[in-house]
Formats: C-alpha cells, sequence, structure tokens
C-alpha cells in the first residue's frame, strides 16, 4: 500500500521534472515577440487579440504545421466551431486574461468539448491554449517589474525530448536487504536521462505577456 | 561522519592584491557538490603553516583577520558559518561566527527556496539611470555587485526608459553611488532617448539553465563581417550557427528569415570578447540598428538565438570552440563542432564567501574563499582543500 503511494507520488514528480526541464529549455531557447496590444503601460502588455494573430501570423510564415484539427461546427447553442491550431503553453496566472482576449473561446463552448484536452483552457484563432501551475515565469522582468509570463505557442514537431544513453525513465525500487545487515529501509526512486531540444527554433515562439492591472 | 563524505577537492584562491606585502580577500568562489550537501569543512593549507598577520585586509581596509578552517551545517543562515581565525601575528587559533561572507548553498533550480542564495536579488531604489549608451544607474547601495555582474531595472513611478527589464552586464561601480551598464564592446547602438528616473534594481545570480541561449542584442555594425553585441555575456564559439529575430524599431530587419528563406542564419566567425563577435552576412548596405528608444515602448527588443553549428565553417574556423565566459568553460557545455549541443548547464553547490564580519569580533575574518597575498610583488593565491558530506539520518 505504501509502496504503491509511493510509486504514484514518485511518477508525477518524475513527469512534472520533465516538464520543468521542457519549459526551462523553451524559456532559455527559443526566440519571442512581446506583446504590444495591450494598454497596461507595461513592456510586454498584456495579452491581446493582435499579439495572438501576430504569433500565428509569423508561425504561418514560417510553415509550421498546426497540431490539432479543427473542430466543426454543429447547431448547438452557446458553441462555436475552433479552427485547426498550434498549442499555446501557459501559466494557470493568465486564465483571466486569456477570458478577456478577443474572441476567446472557452472549451465548454467548443461543439465537442470532449475534444479539449484536461489541461486546455480555450482558444483564440488559432492558438489552443493548455494551462499549468508550473507554467513558465520570468520573474520582475518587465520595464515596470512586473512578472513575464513566457507562452510558448509551438507548431508540430517544434520540439522534442531526446533519451540518453539507451533508456527512458526507470523506476528503481530496492528491497530493505540492501540497506543493510538489518534491513530497515528500503529505498524507491525514478531516474532518467534525456534532452529536451528544439527541433526547429521557426515553429515556436515564446509570445511574452504580462497580467493586466 | 566520514561514512557520509559524498565528495571532495581543491582549488587555488583567486583575487587583486596590491601593494608591497599585504593579504587580501579572495574572489567568492562556487563549487560543485553532487547531491546538495549536508556539511562542508574548508581549510586554507596555506594559511594553516603561517601565523597571522598584520597586513590582513578586507574589502581594501587593513582591518581583517584571517581564516584558516570554516564549517557549515544544513540550517545554517546562508551566508554565515563558523570559522577558526588567527589573529595579528598569533600562532594560535581563536573561533566565531560569520554575520556575512561565509557559505551559502548554490541551488539554480530555485528548489532550496530561501535556504539557498535567491535567484533574482531583492529589489534597491535607483534615482537616476542615464541617457547614453553606457547608462549609469543611480544608487546608494550597491552592496554585491562587482564587475561582470548582472542586473535587470525596473521602473518605480517615475520616467521611463527603454532598458528597463533587460538583463544587463556592470561594467564599473562607485561604491554607493553609481553604477555602469555594458562595456564599451556592447554599448547600445543608440541611448534610450531619456534619463530614467526612480526605479530598482535586482541582482541575477543565474542563468537560464540550458545552454546554447538566446540573447538580447545590443549593437550590430554595418560591416563586411559586422560585430554583434549583447547584453550579457554570449557564451558562443566560432562556427556556431545564430538567427535574428529583429523588431522594425530596430531598424536591420534584413536580417531576419524571410518568406523566401525560412532558414536563413548568421555563423559565428570570431569571438571579440565575451559580450561581442562577428559573423559571415554583409551588412553594409543594411538598414542601421538601432537600440529601441523609450517613444517605441511597448515593442519587442532584437534577439538571436542559437540554431546549431555550421559544421564546414566550424572545421575551418579559428579558435578552439569552447562556449567559455571570463575564460572558463561553461560547466557541462560540450566543445568542437559539438560546441552547440543543447546541455543542461545546473549543478548543485556552494558559494564560498570572501568573509565578513565575525560575531563575537564585530570586525571583518578574510572566508572560506581564501585570501591572495602580495609578498616581494609576486601574487599568489592560498591552496584550499574542502570536503563535503551528506547525512543519512537526521535532521535541521
Amino acid at each position: 500500500m505504501v509502496l504503491n503511494e509511493a510509486a504514484a507520488r514518485l511518477g508525477v514528480s518524475l513527469r512534472q521534472t520533465e516538464d520543468v526541464l521542457t519549459r526551462d529549455m523553451l524559456a532559455g531557447t527559443a526566440s519571442f515577440i512581446n506583446c504590444t496590444g495591450g494598454v497596461d503601460g507595461d513592456n510586454p502588455t498584456e495579452i491581446t487579440r493582435s499579439d495572438v494573430d501576430t504569433v500565428v501570423r509569423a508561425l504561418l510564415n514560417n510553415n509550421a504545421y498546426t497540431i490539432m484539427d479543427n473542430i466543426e461546427g454543429e447547431d448547438k447553442f452557446g458553441t462555436a466551431p475552433v479552427r485547426d491550431a498550434y498549442f499555446a503553453l501557459c501559466s494557470t496566472q493568465l486564465i483571466g486574461n486569456l477570458d478577456n482576449v478577443n474572441g476567446f473561446i472557452q472549451k465548454n463552448q467548443y461543439p465537442a468539448p470532449m475534444n479539449a484536452l484536461r489541461s486546455e483552457w480555450g482558444a483564440i484563432g488559432n492558438l489552443r491554449f493548455l494551462v499549468s501551475s508550473i507554467g513558465s515565469v520570468s520573474p520582475n522582468s518587465s520595464s515596470l517589474g512586473a512578472d513575464v509570463f513566457n507562452i510558448f505557442c509551438v507548431g508540430m514537431e517544434a520540439y522534442a525530448c531526446i533519451d540518453q544513453d539507451g533508456y527512458s525513465a526507470s523506476f528503481i525500487y530496492r528491497p530493505p536487504i540492501y540497506d543493510g545487515p538489518l534491513a530497515l529501509n528500503a529505498s524507491v526512486g525514478w531516474k532518467f536521462a534525456e534532452v529536451p531540444r528544439i527541433t526547429n527554433d521557426q515553429w515556436v515562439i515564446n509570445l511574452r505577456a504580462t497580467l493586466a492591472s | 561522519m566520514d561514512g557520509t563524505i559524498l565528495s571532495q577537492g581543491t582549488f587555488i584562491a583567486t583575487g587583486t592584491s596590491s601593494g608591497a606585502t599585504r593579504t587580501d580577500q579572495g574572489n567568492a568562489q562556487i563549487i560543485q557538490i553532487p547531491s546538495n550537501a549536508d556539511w562542508l569543512q574548508v581549510f586554507n593549507y596555506t594559511k594553516a603553516g603561517a601565523n597571522g598577520s598584520n597586513v590582513a585586509y578586507f574589502n581594501g581596509n587593513n582591518n581583517a583577520f584571517i581564516g584558516v578552517e570554516f564549517y557549515w551545517q544544513r540550517g545554517m543562515a546562508p551566508g554565515t558559518g563558523m570559522v577558526k581565525y588567527k589573529g595579528n601575528a598569533a600562532a594560535t587559533l581563536a573561533e566565531d561566527t560569520f554575520v556575512s561572507g561565509g557559505f551559502t548553498l548554490y541551488d539554480p533550480s530555485g528548489q532550496s527556496g530561501s535556504a539557498a542564495a535567491p535567484l533574482v536579488g531583492p529589489a534597491i531604489a535607483t534615482t537616476d539611470t542615464s541617457n547614453a549608451t553606457q547608462p549609469v544607474v543611480s544608487t546608494g547601495n550597491t552592496s554585491g555587485l562587482t564587475v561582470g555582474s548582472v542586473v535587470r531595472l525596473s521602473n518605480n513611478g517615475g520616467a521611463n526608459t527603454s532598458v528597463y527589464g533587460i538583463d544587463m552586464v556592470v561594467s564599473a561601480i562607485t561604491v554607493n553611488t553609481n553604477f555602469t551598464l555594458l562595456f564599451a564592446s556592447n554599448a547600445l547602438a543608440t541611448a534610450p532617448g531619456q534619463d530614467g528616473g526612480n526605479g530598482f534594481w535586482r541582482s541575477i545570480n543565474v542563468d537560464s539553465p540550458f545552454y546554447p541561449r538566446k540573447r538580447f542584442v545590443t549593437n550590430i555594425t554595418q560591416a563586411v563581417n559586422p560585430t554583434v553585441a549583447t547584453s550579457v555575456a554570449h557564451g558562443l564559439t566560432p562556427g556556431q550557427a545564430i538567427r535574428f529575430n529583429i523588431p522594425a524599431v530596430s531598424g536591420m530587419v534584413q536580417l531576419n528569415p524571410t518568406s523566401a528563406n525560412n532558414y536563413q542564419y548568421a555563423t559565428v566567425q570570431t569571438v571579440v570578447d565575451d559580450y561581442s563577435f562577428t559573423i559571415d552576412i554583409n551588412t553594409t548596405n543594411f538598414t542601421a540598428f538601432t537600440f529601441p528608444v523609450f517613444t517605441q515602448t511597448p515593442c519587442s527588443y532584437p534577439e538571436l538565438h542559437p540554431v546549431g553549428e555550421n559544421t564546414a565553417s566550424a572545421l575551418v574556423l579559428p579558435g578552439s570552440q569552447v562556449p567559455s565566459v571570463g575564460g572558463i568553460q561553461i560547466p557541462n557545455t560540450n566543445t568542437g563542432i559539438l560546441a552547440d549541443s543543447t546541455v543542461n548547464t545546473l549543478f548543485l553547490g556552494m558559494i564560498l564567501g570572501a568573509g565578513g564580519n565575525g560575531k563575537a569580533l564585530t570586525t571583518p575574518i578574510l572566508g572560506p574563499s581564501g585570501t591572495v597575498t602580495t609578498a616581494g610583488g609576486v601574487t599568489t593565491g592560498d591552496t584550499m582543500y574542502w570536503v563535503a558530506g551528506k547525512s543519512s539520518y537526521g535532521g535541521l
């Protein structure tokens, strides 16, 4: 029972660590565009529709493939069709700002909400936003000293995580007999060796935004 | 304790000492310790074999004693630690604890929280940022800054300037009066347009974990092999391929990829210094590069990002292709034609401080980073030994 619980917790730890490493790689190496369409008086500003259009236009010009297919419109009250889309990976702190962007479609307004991902918040134009509690934030990086949120707008196969040394993640359990002659302590843990890497820098753009004041 | 030792090592203290015969503090050192140490001992091998000194200087003042043995254990406040030192000309040891300048955990992942050095330092007030290509920042507090430090400025209700929010290297310091941003080799192409008013500066104690890194561009010359300057050390090597993202407000947009050539890139030809390098694209007839002025904000800033290696060029270009800053290889990086490979540069370790006041003594004791001594016109650094370990049981 304890081992099962430990395994579950360690599984979350492993995947979150993988996410953090990928996040930090994208934050450190991807090209960026500052949001400039907002009115919060900062640089970058809060996210607006014109900023979304700018980044989508850039990805289209760079011939990036969208990741998700469109969701066809249906005759359901309060829904709207969703375009084929790139993913926009960002922090949960941005959800209120996303709600206020012109043209935002909440995922419960999709014609087929079951097609939305669990972490998805909604769509604007050709971006579908996936939010995470460990989304990328650059502290005190705006001209007014506010936190800057990095929204990674990615096309298909823009980056990859490459296993190293011939193995992926390993879950390791050593029973107490390996601990010492009195067999008092078991060991359980995980390890993995992989490197995240942008495969095509033209297909990933970091859209930097502050929170609306 | 012996059974818990993780690692051990040695280093030679570095620093600046001048005068006929005197001893000065060494520069702070960062040592790598896998698995995050629970305890650490440092020994000054050189000074253990000598009496104390009447000419030991700390921050230029002849008022220090020389530390010989140092001890830190998890739970001690950052910057502190225990020290055994020798008084003026004394052969015996006395003991004290550091108020500052002792040991500080180094964990750039941020997972050690307040137990380690902060990734971004506290906000310190500024009163002016000059309108110059090497802006001078007026502040009453320059503590912790050295030439080469990286700072990030921000506005605090004063006049705006376009250098706010961008990490920049410090090139000169007048203690508790002002500091200068950028060296001559990476000065802004154009001044920000007006002075910045009341604001803040923060020290930036960690770089992006993954190498090679994107960088803000401060200047690009118009030349056959133009010189590109970055706001902080670039760490690039000859042969590495980079791509530019120059916004319209900065003029030289011809360097950007186009719809006709999505994959236009530049190859680094020579590394001029830590903050500038030349590339292989002729910009003579391109629009002149300008750094955005405050009236153009909000805007994007000119930046470059690494895209790989021009292998053919790398094989014939001069240089050892070792990713370096300050002559020291960036941790975990590869060399040669693999110098561009993406690597995680983070490591866990300890910052060995240069020393500070003893709690009982209330005057400075030179710290675990060792000392440098000048005698007969020759300056030598102490030989330091350290041993670090991990606890199997117990806690704070």
